[in-house]
């Protein structure tokens, strides 16, 4: 799951080598921590928080399937 | 078409530097040599090959769409193949798999979600907007029909109560097919309300209905 956003991370800022993934594995709960460079925030948040949204959806998805829950933190 | 310039020792490293910046494989190129430059004094002086290669940049989106869309997939852990096709006039991306349920995802949030990030990824790389649609089983087609019936379902209720009805939060594409459905509708209107992703549709009969806002 670490790899999934940091491939749609990388995918979406302008600074693809800034991009750092955390990935905290507990018993039934992941949590996912990306950090990106301060001007890239807003790619990754997007209107409304659309493209964070977007990637928590994906992220849980991929999560269920493995019978997991998974949370996605966005740290600045 | 599009092209770039690029340069290298030889015509093949040269080439090689364009097809990975543009990613297009070398059968969707054509390739012209600009410049040559031969060693001329024996071994002193370097040799550089210039050349043109140009594309269509259509092709460009549909590799690039594909590409990252698979790769997704794949990160996602699901077994799938992804076939593309033009559909009004946008680039359309089909994802066969026996996990579409999973890929559509509840009232398709899944599904919605990856073609959100996949127009968001496209229009980047190719630097200008581009609209991409993804699709599984015919999820689309069958989700407008949907929505479709329900708003003509809705009208009837309207119709004989006489009393207005909410639809449940819709996005806006969803929102549009319910307005188009019931425009030429004589006994209902339809107006959204709310804001964000809360917006919904209120269905209310046309004779002695409420006053538009």
């Amino acid at each position: 799951m670490k790899e999934l956003i940091t491939y749609i991370a990388k995918s979406l800022v302008d600074k693809p080598e800034e991009v750092e993934v955390m990935e905290f594995e507990g018993e039934k709960t992941t949590v996912i921590e990306l950090r990106v460079s301060p001007e890239d925030l807003g790619k990754v948040i997007g209107k409304q928080g659309r493209t964070a949204r977007a990637m928590r959806t994906i992220l849980n998805a991929s999560a269920t399937k493995i019978k997991k829950r998974a949370v996605l933190e966005i740290l600045e | 078409m599009e092209w770039i310039e690029e340069e290298g020792k030889t015509r093949s490293e040269a080439l090689e530097k364009a097809l990975s910046k543009i990613g297009l494989p070398e059968e969707k190129v054509e390739v012209e040599v600009i410049q040559e430059n031969k060693k001329k004094f024996g071994i002193i002086g370097t040799r550089r090959v210039k050349i043109k290669v140009s594309y269509d940049p259509r092709d460009r989106v549909v590799v690039i769409a594909k590409e990252n869309l698979e790769e997704i997939l794949h990160k996602m852990d699901l077994t799938c193949v992804v076939e593309e096709a033009e559909r009004n006039g946008s680039l359309c991306l089909n994802i066969i798999s026996p996990q579409s349920a999973l890929i559509i995802g509840k009232r398709g949030e899944t599904i919605d979600a990856l073609q959100y990030l996949m127009s968001r990824i496209v229009s980047k790389k190719m630097s200008q907007k581009v609209n991409v649609i993804v699709d599984t089983e015919n999820y689309r087609e069958k989700h407008v029909d949907k929505i479709e019936k329900l708003a003509r379902k809705t009208a009837d209720e309207v119709r004989s109560t006489g009393r207005a009805a909410f639809l449940a939060p819709m996005n806006s594409r969803d929102r549009r097919i319910v307005h188009l459905t019931l425009q030429d509708d004589k006994d209902v209107n339809t107006l959204s309300k709310g804001e964000g992703p809360r917006r919904k549709i209120k269905i209310s009969p046309r004779a002695g209905g409420e006053v538009e806002e």
